[in-house]
């Protein structure tokens, strides 16, 4: 199990690596200076360029740029956003109210999904089903923001529940909740719903497996047989749907958090992008692919837990 | 066999099971009956589709959701067992009848342990036994099936045994609950021939040591040769000749247990082998008369047109087919199986 995992954190090491300079090299490889503007005189453009390597050759530029993450874990300043202040720090002050949003979202979802995909598939052909299935399909084709403007609509402007906006300066954690409630519901209608169709497809086929009925023929009843035998096989290729999720949901928070004014770091890196601050725009992505890294690891030592296969597999007997 | 009691622990009467599918009702077991004495193995022998597995879902109580008891007994310790509710099922599944399942390999849970898997049944039918006295009968039964360093083992998981390790598994499982009657579903088919005649030792000896009543589901007759006490030959949904094995093996009787005999390869065959033609009737619509009149080559009119009684040809030995009528023409045994039987009776093949 050790070693598994040791080989997990490794692959996710090299995978950041690569990350990195794709990152840097396609952000970087786009077009203009980014001291260029009509009211910096081109001396001090060429100056604060001299002072930030830019006029150094590309691979130079990269040379430094790993230096600074492995020596002194510098990620780069940000030039235009707020200038002069250090990418990490930026991303430091943006974390919670994102990661906050994400988690919440993610763990919201997860048991949802179960709960609604074994109801699904126990009563299977009946009326709920169909039900159901019917909104997993409507959940899993329209993107987060669309529900994002829906629920704005429906609960903050017709049936006022929920605030619009978040709300950054909440006294409690509570109020905070609550302004996030709605941003936590756009984006989990659908790992929702994936996940529910994942769990009904396989439960529906672990129910009809031959050691299904093995465990009846050992005098088991029909829920015992299926909360012992087939929920937990089912849970094990649901691990495996888990992982596109995230980065499904953080992709969704980059727009939800603009609509709903969450101080996150989707907000900024959309700014970033726009303004052409290269070097924050860079920082927040290896910071987005750390977090996705860091949760598929996760997936994949739990995914060693529930399934013995994958943990002793790879040992020779 | 010489101290079978003449008890019969389980009988079946004039079965009747349909599935409902999209072309129909699919009559998958048109009346059959048979009954099981305490301590002998009976065999039911049938190509696929003939109805052999149903039969046995139904004395287990684990029919598929489609299906329907149309009609018929399963008569089991005082009980019909088709009129057994989910709910009491559930105190004779492996309690009382344990099964011995076909594929070893898809009848494991893959991702719980083998111990876990046989401790169960102990837990789940005697609510008194505490974990580790579960565990202890858990290694018997392991070391009675013959599984090399239980301890070991019984901390592994499916994936870590062969198919023959996985099948003596499922043996214990079906064991476990220390039923009366064992029903094993093709046990065989889907290992290894070396491995094969292992399983079939073993559950000899434990049908010996634990005087189990056993009922046999085989489409290898060879097997059957091995096994039975009494033989059931299944077409079509119905039994159309049953017999002791002596009796189905030297004097079969029906052309279709003809057919089956000549297609089963010996070691002095030197003939071609004689494959049965066609494929078995569409069960939505059975044909009328003998539903093996199609495929078979000494088919009469009649046999088109009303469906055959069972002539009696001993106390043991009956045979559903129009040639036993005795104004039917004398037909000869086909000459392969003739002189495969003399052969057998002359070697002493089969010493019963």
């Amino acid at each position: 199990m050790f070693k598994y995992i040791l080989g997990r954190f490794g692959a996710m090491l090299l995978t950041l690596f690569l990350v990195m300079t794709l990152s840097f090299w396609i952000i970087r490889l786009m077009p203009m200076s980014i001291f260029e503007h009509p009211d910096v005189h081109p001396t001090i453009q060429k100056m604060l360029e001299e002072q930030m390597h830019l006029d150094k050759p590309m691979y130079m530029q990269y040379y430094y740029f790993i230096e600074g993450i492995i020596t002194e874990g510098d990620f780069g300043t940000s030039v235009k956003i707020r200038p002069g202040m250090s990418a990490f720090e930026i991303i430091e002050s943006r974390i919670p109210p994102t990661v906050l949003l994400n988690v919440v979202s993610l763990l919201f979802s997860i048991p949802m999904g179960i709960i609604v995909g074994t109801i699904a598939a126990l009563k299977r052909g009946k009326w709920i089903d169909t039900l159901i299935s019917f909104l997993i399909v409507i959940c899993i084709s329209v993107p987060s923001f669309v529900f994002a403007s829906l629920l704005q609509y429906t609960f903050t402007f017709k049936l006022p529940l929920f605030p619009t906006l978040y709300d950054s300066a909440a006294g409690s954690f509570a109020a905070m909740m609550h302004s996030l409630t709605l941003p936590i519901i756009a984006l989990a209608l659908n790992p929702i719903a994936t996940i529910a169709r994942y769990l009904r497809g396989e439960l529906i086929e672990t129910l009809s497996s031959e050691y299904l009925l093995l465990a009846r023929t050992k005098g088991l009843t029909r829920a015992q047989a299926t909360v012992r035998h087939a929920f937990r096989n089912s849970l094990v290729p649901i691990a495996n749907t888990i992982i596109p999720l995230i980065t499904g949901v953080m992709g969704g928070s980059l727009v939800v958090e603009k609509m709903f004014a969450v101080p996150g770091m989707g907000g900024q890196l959309i700014d970033s992008i726009l303004a052409g601050d290269h070097f924050l725009t860079v920082a927040l992505l290896i910071f987005y692919s750390a977090i996705s890294l860091c949760t598929v690891l996760i997936i994949d030592i739990s995914y060693g837990i529930i399934d013995p296969r994958i943990r002793i597999g790879g040992r020779k007997e | 066999m010489e101290n079978i009691k003449q008890e019969t622990v389980l009988k079946v009467e004039d079965l009747r099971i349909s599935f409902r599918a999209y072309g129909g009702l699919v009559k998958a077991v048109r009346g059959v009956s048979f009954d099981v004495k305490r301590g002998e193995t009976v065999a039911i022998v049938g190509e696929s589709g003939s109805g052999k597995s149903v039969s046995i879902k139904a004395i287990m109580g684990i029919l598929a959701g489609n299906a329907i008891i149309e009609d018929g007994r399963i008569e089991y310790d005082g009980m019909d067992l088709t009129k057994v509710t989910e709910e009491d099922f559930h105190h004779i599944r492996g309690n009382r009848i344990g099964l011995i399942f076909q594929d070893p390999l898809s009848a494991l849970n893959p991702i719980m342990k083998i111990g876990k898997q046989i401790t169960e049944v102990l837990l789940i039918n005697d609510k008194k036994m505490t974990k580790e006295a579960a565990k202890e009968k858990a290694l018997d039964l392991m070391r009675a099936v013959g599984i090399p360093q239980p301890e070991l083992r019984f901390d592994q998981y499916p994936f870590q045994f062969s198919g023959g390790m996985r099948q003596r598994i499922v043996i214990a499982i079906a064991l476990a609950g220390d039923p009366e009657i064992l029903i094993c579903d093709e046990p065989t088919t889907a290992l290894d021939v070396t491995v094969q005649a292992k399983i079939l030792e073993l559950i000899n000896k434990i049908k010996r040591e634990r005087n189990l009543s056993v009922i046999f589901i085989t489409h290898d007759l060879g097997v059957v040769a091995n096994m039975a006490d009494r033989v059931n030959v299944m077409y079509a949904g119905k039994i159309v000749e049953t017999g002791t094995s002596e009796e189905i093996f030297f004097k079969p009787a029906h052309p279709y247990t003809w057919a089956l005999l000549s297609s089963m390869p010996d070691l002095q065959t030197n003939e071609r082998l004689l494959a049965i033609p066609g494929t078995p009737p569409n069960m939505i619509h059975p044909p009328k008369g003998d539903a093996f009149a199609a495929r078979n080559r000494y088919a009469l009119k009649i046999d088109y047109e009303q469906e055959p009684p069972y002539f009696k040809l001993s106390d043991t030995h009956y045979a559903a087919t129009w040639l036993l009528h005795p104004k039917a023409p004398k037909v000869e045994l086909p000459a392969v199986l003739q002189a495969r039987i003399d052969r057998m009776r002359k070697s002493g093949e089969i010493d019963g």
